[in-house]
């Protein structure tokens, strides 16, 4: 269980951190400000109209944690058409008028990360000598050079701006280090990124050198927005096919009462001991998935006759094992059937899970988590980083349970 | 029925090979011009092409969409000013000579001809827009000269180009909608529903690289064209996600509808086979494409019940089974697949399957058409055990008459031997 005193020194420390990006936001402004480099009044005013349909539309997270968002184009647009400012006032607004419901202080570190990335951009894009309204542009020569060179450095440190930031206030919180949530952000929306520069690209060419005006966005957002519509459906059928599993479980759990909520326990403190472990996400899906799985074997016996372990486990990656999405899963099922010291370390962070549910399950207080972990280590069934990494989860397990 | 199909779709074929004769019978000199004069846009313009008919997405329902090929096709018709060149001031014929190159160096790559008229569609409607665009006079100039004049407002070209490149892609949509109408025996208006639903988002997004293009050439030169495709290119990858996701999701229900074949409760294939049957039936009666995939689910997984029996019903017929016992099996089948929030109208459609047509007439219980059919489905499919031998086909469908009113919906049943016939009537047709 976490001690208040923690909890709470985590909070201040977050609440300081965002009031540094938040002074950092207004230095950059003061800096643009005295510099003199000022938006031109009528384009930022057609950027912020063209930002409300985007505003209502929103952003995509998908299941694999990527968000894609449309203003993300528009913010890069306005960093280098209308400079840091621009780009700033336009990121900070996105982030505070956010649709989803969030806490003050989540809406503010928002505002603050959105807006400290545009104007990261509109620097890069003015010290690369990027064309501020570069009306005047021809020729490919000039476009790579005074376009799209700068706005690629540009996009590139927006990125890397907006992961550096999330990282910080994810250490804070979470405690997750700084190196893993950037690795895991910029290989989730890297590609993604690059994608909006590409746009901003051609929404700048369009409006400005062709002389199409605003009603460029109409011709960049209407793709965009089927690209958000193929990825929303996409994430949905995702879900619905994580869902799919649900229904192997509950064909075991109307089969063997006596194993309902087995596999969800078994499988969130399987996956929390994976992400502390520090398994890849990929991994970590895997673990969550065979973690489900591990029991489905028992549907094969009509005859009630209750079948071994590693016959189970067997069966079950033979249930699943033409489904491709399932292929990490069904590898670590395999495992969990080889004997107890030839394991993966995903078979035996489920193997210590399913062990602990089983031991809480049967008689409440019979049985600490120490002395079943004690128990698996002892017995060659867990190795020592598994059993610490089971111990972190079960602790945590408690600790909400607790609250 | 399926002659119709082919028919139609051997027809759209010649008409695209009637428009491509036209192209180089009349157009010829003109084509050769405009590869000589301008073989930086006709050249790239052919590879895009060629790439795009290969770059295919099937959907989920089968639809098969080429956006990049379209998108390319329509912005070689817009194409005009290029930077540091001359204007691609190619004859309507010249472009659809164009278009067409890159789809016969597909079809050479391919090996082979597409059954279903895709690819004749697409010529057709590039061929209208081009000699729409380049060839029609509205007040003394053609709009494709409208557009080179610099006192024409570039969003007016803008927004005229995408009006008619909207044509263009709707004649596309609607004849491949005619095609697969007769092909799936539905009707025309439930197929373009069925097209808007499933693929407008991405078929607007096709409206934007023609525009994008003819407006970008004048000051990024030839690479206007690559560059237009981009926003098409990031289409087609979101696209291509979300059909594969959809095939992994359909492959999953197969193995989930396997689970009770596996323990020994039904006959091996039994749930593939009724869900087949149930899919032949939906679309005979005109049901849309949702609807047909809702149903094909709800057969896949109809017999997950039968897990909690102790001892196994013979060869998991529940069409044996006692009324109330079948209620109990759609039941327990229902509240697993429950366990699935997005599963909730299969849930409701496997256990109103389990209700007899008399309840629905006498007591006025809920039965939709999607669970009499399955439920006409499930009983066939049981009584023959999978055979398809005329024998067992008559007295299974003797044994469903018997039951006609009490315990199934005779236009459904009238369905099922419309469906067995056309499928009798394919393995052995008529000299």
């Amino acid at each position: 269980m976490r001690s208040p005193a923690g909890a709470g020194g985590r909070d201040l420390w977050a609440l300081s951190y965002v009031a540094a990006l938040c002074v950092l936001c207004l230095a950059s402004f003061s800096l643009a400000l005295h510099d003199e480099v000022l938006p031109d009044p009528a384009t930022l005013a057609v950027i912020l109209a063209l930002a409300l349909p985007l505003w209502w539309i929103g952003e995509t997270t998908l299941t694999t944690g990527v968000t894609i968002s449309m203003s993300s184009v528009l913010t890069l647009v306005a960093s280098a058409a209308v400079g840091p400012v621009g780009g700033g006032v336009l990121g900070a607004l996105f982030g505070l008028l956010a649709r989803d419901r969030m806490p003050v202080i989540a809406r503010v570190f928002n505002a603050a990360l959105f807006s400290l990335a545009a104007q990261v951009a509109g620097w890069a894009y003015r010290f690369l000598e990027g064309s501020s309204l570069p009306v005047d542009l021809r020729g490919v020569g000039e476009l790579m050079t005074g376009l799209a060179l700068p706005l690629l450095a540009a996009d590139i440190l927006q990125a890397l701006t907006n992961a550096l930031l999330l990282s910080g206030i994810v250490r804070i919180t979470e405690g997750v280090s700084v190196r893993m949530t950037l690795s895991r952000v910029l290989l989730r929306s890297g590609a993604i990124s690059v994608g909006y520069g590409v746009l901003a690209f051609l929404l700048l060419v369009l409006w400005f050198p062709a002389g199409v005006g605003p009603v460029s966005a109409l011709l960049i957002l209407v793709p965009l927005w089927a690209a958000h519509w193929g990825y929303t459906q996409y994430d949905a059928q995702t879900r619905t096919q994580e869902q799919s599993l649900d229904l192997l479980v509950g064909a075991l759990e109307t089969k063997a009462p006596d194993l309902c909520g087995h596999s969800a326990r078994v499988s969130d403190l399987a996956g929390r001991a994976a992400e502390h472990l520090g398994l890849s996400d990929g991994e970590v899906l895997d673990v969550r998935r065979a973690a489900r799985l591990h029991d489905v074997g028992r549907l094969q016996h009509a005859s009630g006759r209750r079948p071994r372990h590693a016959e189970r486990t067997l069966v079950a990656a033979e249930l699943v094992e033409g489904l491709t999405f399932l292929s990490g899963a069904t590898e670590v099922l395999r495992s969990l059937s080889a004997v107890p010291g030839e394991r993966s370390a995903p078979a035996q962070l489920i193997s210590g899970a399913a062990a602990l549910d089983r031991a809480v399950s049967r008689e409440a207080g019979a049985e600490s988590a120490d002395e079943v972990i004690a128990g698996l280590q002892s017995g060659g069934l867990v190795s020592a980083p598994i059993a610490d990494a089971l111990l972190w989860a079960a602790g945590r397990s408690a600790g909400r349970g607790a609250r | 029925m399926r002659a119709l199909a082919d028919r139609a779709s051997l027809t759209l074929r010649a008409l695209g090979a009637l428009l491509l004769l036209h192209a180089l019978f009349g157009g010829w000199s003109g084509a050769v011009d405009a590869f000589t004069a301008h073989p930086a846009i006709t050249f790239p313009g052919i590879a895009l092409v060629a790439i795009g008919e290969r770059a295919l997405v099937r959907m989920p329902s089968g639809r098969v969409l080429a956006p990049i090929s379209s998108a390319a096709g329509m912005a070689l018709v817009a194409f005009g000013a290029v930077q540091g060149g001359r204007a691609f001031d190619a004859a309507p014929t010249a472009v659809v000579l164009v278009f067409a190159s890159g789809q016969i160096i597909a079809v050479l790559l391919d090996r082979g001809l597409d059954g279903s008229g895709g690819r004749a569609a697409r010529l057709v409607s590039i061929g209208v827009m081009a000699h729409v665009v380049r060839g029609l006079d509205i007040g003394g100039r053609t709009l494709w000269e409208w557009q080179l004049l610099p006192s024409t407002p570039r969003w007016l070209v803008a927004l005229g180009l995408v009006a008619t490149a909207g044509v263009a892609l709707a004649l596309e949509r609607l004849l491949a909608a005619v095609v697969r109408s007769l092909s799936l025996h539905t009707s025309l208006a439930t197929s373009l529903r069925d097209e808007v639903e499933e693929a407008l988002p991405f078929t607007v997004s096709t409206l934007a690289p023609a525009p994008i293009a003819t407006l970008i050439a004048p000051v990024a030169g030839v690479l206007a064209l690559p560059m237009a495709l981009l926003p098409v290119l990031i289409n087609v990858l979101s696209l291509r996600r979300y059909a594969e996701v959809g095939r992994t999701f359909r492959q999953t229900l197969r193995t989930l509808s396997s689970l009770t074949d596996k323990a020994g409760y039904t006959l091996a294939d039994h749930a593939h086979r009724t869900a087949e049957l149930t899919r032949l039936m939906a679309r005979r009666l005109d049901l849309p494409d949702r609807d047909v995939r809702e149903l094909e689910y709800a057969a896949l997984l109809h017999d997950l019940g039968q897990v909690s029996l102790e001892e196994p019903i013979p060869d998991g017929a529940t069409v044996l089974a006692a009324p109330a016992d079948q209620r109990m099996i759609a039941r327990t089948g229902a509240d697993i697949i429950r366990h699935g929030s997005d599963f909730a109208a299969v849930a409701d459609l496997v256990e109103q399957q389990a209700i007899q047509h008399r309840a629905v007439l006498e007591h006025e219980e809920q039965a939709p058409l999607s669970a009499r059919i399955l439920r006409v489905a499930n009983a066939f499919d049981d009584l023959t055990g999978g055979r398809s031998d005329p024998r067992a086909v008559a007295a299974a469908l003797e044994r469903i008459h018997l039951g006609l009113g009490y315990d199934y919906d005779p236009e459904v049943v009238a369905v099922l031997e419309a469906v067995l016939a056309g499928e009798s009537q394919a393995a052995h047709p008529q000299t």
